[in-house]
């Protein structure tokens, strides 16, 4: 394989990471994915090597010859180590499930990573598309027009009565998964997190907490996504989402709001000790480190901290994974030394900003 | 439904797991399911096999529910009511009403309103798909006893109806 291509993809960071966007103050990135299946071949989960293989190879050619694919590479996951695989789905390019699973798989990354189409993952296609900031419409555009272009060489597996038929049954219809990374300290600190969640739930919205190691919520990162695929055009979903999250955002501009009003100096001192502590400690465990950007970008989001920025913030949540900071270091690791590096990595990059 | 655990909050989660012939139900709230470890369940197993297991219950004699699979890939009835996974797309058709009552408990309904690829763009399908929406339109509207648009819907679909025979 070209390990090269690989290097440069995984060398700089993905650019919708630092591209702002609308209400990047609270949203993190937008993400669109449509699954796909080719008409009369096994689904993935039940296929054999051989016809994976063929699938695979299919589904490349028609990439290959899409537009929207141009300058883009592709990596064979049977060429690639264990630890690659583990970067890539540290930058969520490939799911966990792809990690161990990766016999006959593939991956086809736009340069710049705002698209990226997994192959023979649970479903033969799973295209996807990144945003920076809130940006539902502009992300479900990008795939879609994807999708449009493939629709022709590869016949996707449809029903008139179900859409788009898929390995499960969860996500047959439109295929189509909406998600945004949303952070809500505000909501976290006065407590109704808990309220708008199963708010969300109610109007059948998943709700997540996110960039965690293991389980449990850290830094107050949350993915909102859709769950129902079926009965609701693209445009309805993405609507309802879209109205949905801004309601979210309200309220937690108005738990800032009313932090602010109640407990100005507490706040502040909680933001400006988390700053002096990323700039100045030696050892930051993932877990740390994640409350203590969440809360300097608290500050960010408020005008108090001025000398950083949320692009820098959001690339250093990505770089600051295990997997990330041995890239960078370019060593293999033990937990103790990742958080000196950790720790090292944040302070460079506060200091250089 | 209070949570089997601390009995205090309401249960949020519902796990049911089937183990051969074996039933299990645990209703757990959120706090427990994070300290019981019942968090990580949620992510993996649970969304995917015990949740999905409790959504297939057939209304299939046990004996057809046995020999049933799917005549393309060969997946088993039994395979597919335990994860609501299906082998191929033809297995779509092969388990026939289940498939729709699965798809209906979880998305709330069996109709897909949508894109669709190039080859189903057909002018008749279209307005097949349209007719179909107005017809749930029209259940809506005399459900609330809206008359009026009722008759209004009804002539609009009776025309698309003309339209496509004559076409």
């Amino acid at each position: 394989m070209k390990q090269k291509q690989l290097q440069t993809l995984l060398k700089s960071p993905a650019t919708w990471l630092s591209e702002g966007g609308e209400e990047s103050e609270l949203v993190l990135s937008t993400r669109v994915r449509l699954a796909r299946n080719i008409e009369g071949r096994t689904f993935t989960h039940c296929a054999e090597a051989s016809e994976l293989e063929s699938v695979r190879a299919e589904a490349r050619d028609a990439l290959e010859q899409a537009a929207s694919m141009k300058d883009s590479v592709y990596l064979d996951m049977n060429e690639t180590t264990d630890r690659e695989r583990l970067i890539l789905s540290e930058r969520r390019l490939i799911s966990q499930d792809m990690v161990k699973r990766f016999n006959n798989r593939g991956l086809v990354v736009l340069r710049g990573e705002k698209l990226s189409v997994m192959l023979n993952e649970e479903d033969h296609l799973r295209l996807q598309s990144f945003e920076a900031g809130l940006a539902l419409n502009e992300a479900f555009d990008r795939v879609s027009r994807l999708d449009d272009e493939l629709d022709g060489s590869l016949e996707f597996a449809f029903s008139d009565q179900f859409g788009y038929l898929t390995a499960c049954a969860t996500n047959v219809g439109t295929g189509l998964r909406v998600s945004a990374m949303v952070h809500l300290p505000g909501l976290v600190q006065n407590g109704d997190i808990r309220k708008v969640s199963d708010g969300l739930r109610h109007v059948r919205l998943n709700v997540r907490g996110s960039y965690g190691e293991g389980s449990g919520v850290a830094g107050n990162f949350f993915q909102i996504s859709n769950s129902i695929t079926l009965g609701l055009s693209e445009s309805d979903t993405i609507m309802n989402m879209d109205a949905h999250i801004r309601k979210v955002l309200e309220f937690e501009k108005n738990a800032r709001k009313s932090l602010l009003k109640e407990a100005r100096s507490l706040l502040e001192d909680k933001i400006w000790r988390a700053y002096g502590t990323l700039r100045n400690a030696r050892v930051l465990d993932s877990r740390e480190a994640m409350g203590l950007i969440s809360a300097v970008r608290l500050g960010v989001g408020l005008g108090l901290i001025t000398d950083t920025g949320l692009s820098d913030l959001n690339e250093m949540l990505i770089m600051i994974q295990p997997m990330h900071l041995q890239m960078l270091y370019e060593k293999v690791m033990g937990p103790d030394e990742r958080d000196r590096s950790r720790a090292d990595y944040i302070r460079s990059r506060l200091k250089a900003s | 439904m209070k949570c089997q655990f601390c009995g205090k909050n309401d249960a949020t989660i519902h796990v049911t797991n089937v183990i051969g012939n074996d039933v299990q139900k645990i209703h757990i709230c959120q706090d427990c399911a994070e300290t019981k470890g019942f968090d990580n369940l949620k992510k993996s197993n649970f969304e995917k096999n015990g949740f999905l297991a409790g959504l297939v219950d057939s209304s299939l004699p046990e004996k057809e529910r046995q020999e049933r699979r799917c005549g393309h890939c060969g997946r088993t009835y039994a395979a597919f009511s335990k994860s609501a996974g299906l082998g191929c797309s033809k297995c779509y058709d092969s388990f026939g009403d289940d498939i729709e009552r699965v798809l209906k408990r979880i998305h709330g309904n069996a109709r897909h309103l949508g894109k669709s690829p190039r080859r189903y763009c057909t002018e008749k399908v279209n307005a097949r798909r349209r007719i179909r929406a107005l017809e749930d339109e029209l259940r809506i509207s005399v459900d609330v006893e809206n008359y009026e648009r009722a008759a209004r819907l009804r002539d609009e679909i009776a025309d698309l109806r003309k339209g496509m025979e004559t076409r």
